[in-house]
């Protein structure tokens, strides 16, 4: 094993083994836990970044042996690539910085060891997702990434909607889950392989389109993407680290990483419906982030909308680079609405709206100067990385349009693109200026900037998605000491995209300007489809039991009851048939007969030689018939 | 290899156990006599796993004695023999058995009325099911088949809940009913058959060492084909080697392969088949006899429901590895697609049903249907996958089911209910009891790292894999993962989430006692721990699924 495999498996086994010790831990030394958590997390930082200056361009193969079948042999097996490198970056980056937030935001949850518990072993099975190169450990890792947003989104048990909001993840997730199983399968059976890096489209053509969607699928529930992004605002319910790391920055991130997995084995067909998934949720999340008042839920939408583009990037660089940059942006966000609602002490019971906030409350200018930055991000402006990844998304498209045979389709991406940051500008300038420059008749309750443990991560995230650590130049992207591989992939846009950029930033500029103060009427509740078909599962399934299964029972006892009627009456039959008729007819049968008979052995010989002489007569008188004729 | 006759140990500590048991003096020993002898069991399991050669062919530890040996006059001779033997299948059964029997037998502490009569016949079932998996004679098979309802029966009647006596009895009926099935077979094919090792010995064929090689049994065969042997020089015996090839069936019977004899257009081999698998059907149950397995559960103590649950289900199973599929090979392969198609009943009916129940135990009682309903499907696909995953499903159910009812029966004992609207909360008054049930819960809905994931991975891998059937039966049973998932997400949140609430107003949430923490993450760590590493049971059953496929095909 070289040094570098060595640190590939550090980086694999340090967040389980952190998760099983923080589970034993003693509930009285809390604080240590924390600090212990922590420095597992800064410890797989350093890993990470040491792999990454080594190795960030290279691929780490690391294989075990794990189990024999029929001659074929399923192993462990992982790999480290430039495109892991990334996802990985990013996590271990988020995941750090979170750590510390939440130590200190949650110093007063009963269940902190709980948290950080589970958050190490989310760590662990991302991780795992990220390096999987086996199909089968990736669909593993696949589900315990979700079951770790369940224990996540259901963390505070005692609030219903929390529950209510984990199950439906959990069981939406499932049910794409069968699709990308099922997806799974065929795709080794077309490639005869089981491990990702030995998919060739050479030998066995790309993907079928049947099998793509299959995954497509599966991959669109677990990034929330439509007809599944139901799941993502209910979401919001756990804890706000949590959703900043789960939520916002990597498991959501999952479903694209399959895209980016899969890029070049698919199809166009499939890539675009991907794209087509991707531009609706991109459109759709956007119009509700616009409409909502809670803002952890705003956030989700935004984040739909987000993954959406992500999605129309179908896996390639740009995708990725977009993800990269979104995680950080978009962690920032959920980091800094923590602590509004913090400070403000929003909570379940006592729900307090954007609008409220900023009418409210004054906040420090460092916390306002970090969730603007961190807005800008999101909406790509210039001076941030997403405007790079926005470039690069349209770079890819009009190149599309030159070569491929559905034009149409890059164009309605671009036209949705456009529409897409028309949205975000003027959802985020909309949220922006609500919390922090609403102007208010009463005095504003006055906050400071609270504890370092929290200000700190949410500026360093929010930092992160600066252009600075790509170079010197705002408009273009450099190399500098820190530049991910990715970058070499990226393409420029022709100036026409400066210019389509620049009108939807005025367009959304223009919409938020006339609708700033809009009447914001009462949310209706929304009929959930997703309640209707749980409640009408468990209704038919009430409904087969009734009917069905006990029917059946029924009807067997019926035939088993019947037996013993049966039984009851042969044994009736045998009382009066054959003991009653036969044995005692048969009884009454002898006894007359002997009784009659018996008369003719009386005893008298005149009677018996009467007897001799009839029957000596009629035996003559047969004998002569006999002769006759 | 050990000279000792390890199978017949195995199987006879029990018996004389139980005979200790009994003649013991008080009954306060008896549950400490009952946990010795099944602890001296699991010690000669492992020393069978110590000298278990996973690669070896054929059966391994074999033992062999004659029992009855008779003429049948014009019809030849019949020659039943005490005959043991093991491999891997037997092997992981046969440990699932001797773990479940502890753990049950551990268990059992709330039994106060007539102890010594219930541990004896935990112990007697425990030797007939023991003899189940090592017969190597379909008649000792069928004997100790049979001999293993008789104490179950009486667990279920003297000790179980109010409605037992109902209970027993449909279970007895039930299983009566499928034993007269395989017994019907059972006749059928000793007449058929002639058991080629000893008809050779009555022709005088063996050489002087005694060896019958393979060439002495194609001379049997042909001259059987040939009808060269002498009525009174056949000899016929219950050998299940000898059944499972047709070869040694006589050509003038219905069951030979050439006999052309139909009924409803069914052939007589196909009979046999089907009344087998349904013989075995009963018992594990599918789909649609499976009414008995929610009464007799419900029913019966907690003990018992866990051996019932996570040994005597997998005597079905067992049954169609052993002798259904290996006897009639190509109606087997005929068979797969019905097979699918029941197996995907089973999934789904028994996960619907599982969703409207109220009673927990009603509750892990339909799971269980669901869940041996993957063990069918991945015996359905007669490839390597689907047999180990059906073998390891068949495991993870065993320790699974276990876990769960015995979490049932702590509820049980503490509150006398088992109604999941009745409980709420629960992981606020008892944290340990609740982890003990997220782990069962989640290992039974599939989650990987546990094994319930494998079993069910693999399973329905075999089954898309398989190629004998249409793609859409395993897609209709990989939605049971869905509504597992449904079904136990919904109780677990139910019960252990929430606001703490309890529907007796004098009831008191008590934690897990040592005991039965013990009992409880032993079985959850067993799971986990065949989760990440599944080979510690695969390498096992690699060898048999290896040498029965290829046999089959």
């Amino acid at each position: 094993m070289t040094s570098a495999q060595g640190l590939l498996l550090t980086l694999l086994i340090c967040p389980w083994v952190s998760a099983l010790v923080l589970a034993f831990w003693p509930q009285k030394f809390s604080l240590f836990a924390r600090i212990f958590s922590i420095a597992s997390g800064c410890l797989c930082l350093l890993v990470w970044s040491r792999l990454f200056a080594e190795h960030g361009n290279d691929t780490i193969p690391l294989s075990y042996d794990w189990i024999g079948m029929g001659g074929q042999s399923i192993s462990l097996s992982w790999l480290w690539n430039s495109q892991a490198a990334t996802m990985l970056g990013l996590l271990a980056m988020v995941q750090a910085a979170v750590q510390v937030y939440a130590s200190h935001y949650l110093r007063q949850e009963p269940h902190v060891l709980r948290f950080f518990a589970f958050f190490q072993g989310f760590v662990g099975a991302m991780t795992g997702l990220i390096l999987s190169n086996g199909l089968w450990m990736f669909y593993g890792f696949w589900e315990l990434v979700g079951l770790g947003s369940y224990l996540f989104i259901g963390f505070w048990t005692e609030k219903p909607k929390a529950l209510l909001a984990a199950r439906k993840a959990f069981l939406i997730n499932r049910l794409a889950d069968i699709a990308l199983l099922i997806g799974l399968i065929a795709l080794a059976q077309h490639f005869q392989t089981t491990q990702f890096d030995a998919m060739k489209i050479g030998l066995h053509g790309p993907i079928p389109w049947g099998i793509g969607c299959l995954l497509v699928i599966g991959a669109a529930a677990k990034s929330a993407q439509f007809p599944f992004s139901a799941w993502l605002p209910d979401a919001m319910e756990g804890p706000s680290p949590a959703s900043a790391l789960i939520h916002a920055a990597t498991m959501v991130t999952a479903g694209v990483y399959l895209g980016i997995k899969l890029h070049a084995l698919q199809m166009e067909e499939v890539r675009l419906m991907m794209g087509a998934l991707g531009g609706i949720s991109l459109l759709w999340g956007g119009y509700q982030a616009l409409k909502q008042e809670d803002l952890k839920r705003m956030l989700a939408y935004s984040t739909i909308s987000q993954l959406g583009l992500m999605w129309m990037g179908m896996g390639g660089a740009a995708s990725l680079y977009h993800l990269w940059v979104h995680g950080f942006f978009k962690s920032a966000l959920f980091l800094s609405a923590g602590m509004l609602l913090h400070h403000t002490q929003s909570d379940a019971k006592n729900p307090i709206g954007i609008t409220e906030i900023g009418k409210k409350h004054t906040f420090p200018p460092l916390l306002v100067a970090w969730h603007g930055m961190a807005s800008l991000g999101l909406i790509g402006f210039p001076f941030s990385q997403a405007f790079y990844s926005k470039e690069g998304l349209a770079a890819e498209w009009f190149m599309a349009m030159d070569h491929s045979a559905y034009a149409w389709a890059y164009l309605a991406l671009l036209t949705a693109l456009g529409l897409g940051i028309i949205l975000s500008t003027w959802y985020t300038l909309s949220q922006f200026m609500r919390l922090f420059f609403s102007a208010s008749d009463h005095p504003k309750q006055r906050h400071s900037l609270g504890a370092a443990q929290e200000y700190l991560p949410l500026g360093l995230l929010a930092m992160g998605s600066l252009w600075i650590w790509t170079g010197i130049d705002p408009f273009h992207l450099g190399k500098t000491w820190f530049s991910l591989p990715l970058f070499a992939e990226l393409n420029s846009p022709p100036l026409l995209w400066m210019g389509i950029n620049g009108l939807a930033w005025c367009l959304g500029l223009l919409a938020w300007w006339f609708r700033r103060n809009p009447s914001r009427s009462e949310q209706k509740v929304q009929i959930s489809l997703w309640e209707a078909a749980f409640h009408w599962h468990s209704q038919a399934a009430r409904n087969l039991h009734q009917r069905i299964e006990k029917t059946w029972d029924r009807s067997l006892d019926v035939l088993g009851k019947s037996q013993v009627v049966l039984a009851h009456i042969f044994a009736k039959l045998d009382q009066w048939g054959i003991d009653g008729l036969l044995v005692g007819g048969s009884q009454a049968l002898a006894k007359g007969l002997s009784k009659n008979l018996s008369t003719w052995q009386n005893g008298r010989v005149k009677h018996y030689w009467w007897g001799l002489i009839l029957c000596l007569s009629l035996s003559i008188f047969y004998y002569l018939m006999r002769i006759q004729p | 290899m050990i000279e000792m006759p390890l199978l017949s140990y195995t199987f006879l500590i029990p018996l004389l156990g139980g005979l200790l048991l009994l003649l013991w003096p008080s009954a306060q020993a008896a549950r400490r006599l009952g946990l010795l002898s099944t602890g001296l069991q699991i010690g000669v399991l492992l020393m069978l796993f110590m000298h278990f050669n996973p690669e070896a062919k054929g059966l391994q530890f074999t033992e062999q004695k004659e029992w009855m040996h008779f003429s049948l006059g014009n019809l030849g001779q019949f020659v039943v023999h005490y005959a043991l033997g093991l491999d891997g299948l037997s092997l992981v059964l046969a440990a699932l058995t001797g773990l479940i029997f502890f753990l049950a037998i551990w268990h059992s502490g709330h039994i106060v009325r007539s102890e010594k009569s219930y541990y004896a016949l935990m112990l007697l079932m425990n030797a007939a099911i023991m003899g189940c998996f090592f017969a190597r004679d379909l008649l000792l098979f069928y004997v100790c088949f049979e001999f293993m309802l008789l104490p179950m029966y009486f667990l279920i009647g003297l000790w179980g809940g109010a409605g037992r006596n109902y209970a027993s009895i449909k279970f007895l009926i039930y299983t009566l009913i499928g034993s007269l099935l395989i017994l019907v077979v059972m006749l059928m094919m000793g007449i058929s058959y002639i058991d080629p090792y000893e008809t050779g010995k009555a022709m005088g064929l063996l050489t002087g060492d005694g060896s019958f090689g393979l060439e002495s049994l194609h001379l049997v065969q042909q001259a059987l084909a040939n009808g060269q042997i002498p009525k009174n020089t056949l000899v016929h015996s219950f050998d299940i080697q000898a059944l499972s090839d047709a070869k040694n069936c006589q050509t003038q019977q219905l069951l030979h392969p050439q006999s052309g004899w139909e009924l409803g257009g069914i052939s007589a081999r196909a009979w046999g088949f089907w009344l087998l698998f349904f013989g075995f059907a009963i018992k594990v149950p599918v789909v649609p006899f499976h009414t008995w397995l929610p009464d007799a559960h419900v029913e019966a103590s907690t003990g018992v429901s866990v051996v019932l649950a996570a040994v005597l289900l997998k005597l079905g199973a067992y049954g169609w590895m052993r002798f259904c599929l290996p006897f009639f090979p190509q109606e087997a392969i005929a068979a797969a697609e019905p097979m699918a198609i029941l197996a995907s009943i089973c999934i789904i009916y028994g996960a619907y049903n599982a969703l409207a129940m109220q009673d927990l135990k009603k509750l892990v009682a339909y799971s269980s249907i669901s869940h041996m309903g993957f063990v069918l499907l991945g015996i359905s696909a007669f490839n390597a996958q689907g047999w180990q995953g059906a073998i390891f499903q068949m495991v993870s159910h065993g320790i699974l089911s276990a876990a769960l009812f015995l979490l049932v029966g702590v509820l049980y004992d503490r509150y006398q209910d088992r109604s999941i609207p009745h409980f709420s909360g629960l992981n606020q008054g008892m944290p340990w009891f609740s982890l003990a049930a997220g782990l069962s819960f989640f290992a039974s809905l599939g989650m990987p790292g546990f094994s319930g994931f494998i079993g069910e991975f693999f399973s329905l891998l075999g089954a898309f894999q398989s190629g004998l059937y249409p793609m859409q039966w395993p897609i209709i049973a990989s939605f049971g993962l869905l509504l597992g998932a449904g079904y136990f997400l919904w109780t677990f949140q139910k019960m252990f989430w929430g606001k703490p609430y309890l529907f007796g107003a004098d009831w008191k949430m008590n934690d897990l006692n040592t005991q039965e923490a013990l009992g409880l993450f032993s079985l959850c760590l067993i799971s986990i721990l065949l989760g990440i590493l599944p080979n510690t049971l695969f390498q096992w059953t690699e060898g048999f699924v290896g040498q029965i496929l290829a046999y089959i095909k």
